[in-house]
């Protein structure tokens, strides 16, 4: 007992030198934790095993499932004029050049939103998660306010990322119908490496619109060489068809 | 001591478990692989977090499982009296066989790992050496668990009972930061119930603080930087404090 009690003595010695140390370092994640009822169990279990990057990694295979799925949470007798296309999807008839991005990722999809935020919960540094999800919200599903709320909730883990206020501000300027500036704003945002499929699809088709059929084209060849989403390659091939390129 | 360490390190080159884990690792990368299909534009990501993960988590259960049976085990078949016969401290018996395990541990880490590289060279991951520290981190927080385990089996002479206190500690030492708010948050109103609490977080090691795989590609205005020779130099003294008191321990024992 006397070897335990001493062991105990130096192992709070110990970490007191470190507390000491560490003290300008931020403790936690002031903003808080909100787990989501479907992946509580399985979050608080990653986190025991100090695994918080793979539980937010679960959340966002969880998330991209969710939105390339078939929806479950529409209500039941609500009808939103839509079929099951390719992979699930709820498409808006057959494919309409004219709106090729209502081709993927139509729909209402209502937890998208909550589900980036818990992503970010998770891993704040995951802006990734963010970034499509409000790209999804935004510019696919019609709903801006949503867009901005997730992009705000990353803002306040990450105030410095350019990336979100990039986003916010093309989302103001699609939200009062102007293409060219959304063009402008979210170009750079083509040179991260960790940019997603649907935000290059969105540009691809800006350029398509706005009839500058090169970088549509070298946009749409991206997209077609290098995703391995199935149905973004699968729409890229249709739309380089179209542009006489494929 | 050396001597020691070698030999067990062979022992556990021969030991089922440390094939088995290696063969698991295969499998485990191969479904960290499937897990990266489903992330498309984040598969990379995936498969860097699952793999390390995995490596940190099999390295650990071989260790600690060595660590909380290898001297009971002995005392139990009694091939302890063939070395302590002999001219070797029992010390050095405890630090030997200690090392011997942290050796096996290391090396079956260090395979899971290059079979891990290679599966994300192959997938176009660009080398950084923030891998070998995120490695190096997952390799102290084993060692410092692993000795936890050495003296909870000695002072509990449990095997059970040892793994189950070092599992919740291993658990307890990712919440410590959490704990630590709480206990802040509510400390003025609710004084007495989180004492138990607050001093249990004075205790436990700061496995959160070798996390370092959680903070790969953090950007540096949000990383919480910790420098490397603290959280060196507090893995080696949390470590030595157990072993101590464990050599002090196994000194006592009659057999």
């Amino acid at each position: 007992m006397r070897l335990l009690a001493a062991g105990l003595a130096l192992c709070a010695l110990l970490n007191a030198v470190l507390a000491v140390s560490r003290r300008q370092a931020p403790a936690v994640d002031e903003v808080g934790i909100r787990l989501d009822e479907r992946g509580a169990l399985e979050s608080a279990a990653l986190f025991g095993v100090g695994m918080r990057r793979l539980a937010s990694d679960l959340g966002i295979i969880r998330m991209l499932l969710y939105y390339g799925g078939e929806e479950d949470d529409l209500p039941v007798g609500q009808d939103d004029g839509s079929h099951d296309g390719h992979e699930g999807h709820r498409h808006y008839g057959s494919f309409d050049p004219e709106h090729p991005e209502r081709h993927y990722g139509g729909g209402r999809y209502q937890r998208l939103g909550p589900m980036a935020m818990r992503i970010l919960d998770l891993d704040p540094s995951f802006s990734y998660a963010a970034l499509f999800a409000a790209g999804a919200l935004a510019f696919n599903l019609n709903r801006p306010d949503e867009a901005l709320g997730v992009i705000d909730y990353g803002l306040k883990r990450d105030p410095k990322n350019l990336q979100y206020q990039r986003y916010a501000a093309a989302v103001g300027c699609h939200r009062r119908g102007n293409p060219e500036e959304v063009i402008r704003i979210m170009e750079p945002v083509l040179l991260d490496p960790d940019c997603p499929t649907m935000i290059k699809n969105l540009l691809a088709f800006l350029y398509y619109r706005s009839g500058k059929k090169d970088k549509a084209v070298r946009l749409y060849t991206d997209i077609y060489e290098n995703t391995r989403d199935q149905g973004y390659r699968d729409l890229a091939r249709r739309m380089l068809g179209r542009l006489g390129a494929g | 001591m050396i001597v020691l360490a070698l030999n067990h390190w062979q022992e556990n080159l021969r030991n089922r478990f440390f094939i088995l884990a290696l063969v698991f690792s295969g499998a485990v990368l191969y479904l960290s692989m499937l897990m990266g299909l489903l992330a498309t534009d984040q598969e990379v990501r995936v498969l860097l977090d699952f793999g390390l993960s995995f490596i940190e988590l099999l390295g650990l259960a071989g260790a600690v499982y060595a660590a909380s049976t290898v001297l009971l085990r002995e005392m139990e078949t009694k091939t302890v009296y063939m070395v302590l016969t002999r001219p070797v401290r029992r010390s050095h018996y405890v630090l030997g066989r200690f090392a011997g395990i942290m050796l096996s541990a290391g090396a079956a880490m260090l395979i899971m790992s290059a079979a891990h590289l290679m599966i994300l060279m192959l997938k176009g991951w660009a080398w950084t050496p923030l891998y070998l520290w995120a490695l190096l981190g997952a390799f102290l927080k084993v060692l410092v668990t692993a000795s936890l385990a050495l003296f909870l089996a000695l002072f509990s002479t449990s095997v059970l009972s040892s793994l189950t206190i070092t599992m919740v500690l291993w658990s307890l030492g990712h919440f410590l930061p959490e704990i630590r708010l709480m206990a802040r948050r509510y400390g003025h109103d609710s004084s007495l119930l989180m004492a138990p609490l607050n001093a249990i977080s004075w205790v436990i090691p700061d496995l959160q603080l070798f996390n370092l795989r959680d903070r790969l590609d953090v950007p540096a205005h949000l990383a919480v930087s910790v420098p490397v020779g603290s959280w060196i130099l507090y893995a080696a003294a949390y470590c030595a404090v157990w072993l101590t008191l464990s050599a002090l321990l196994f000194r006592r024992k009659e057999f």
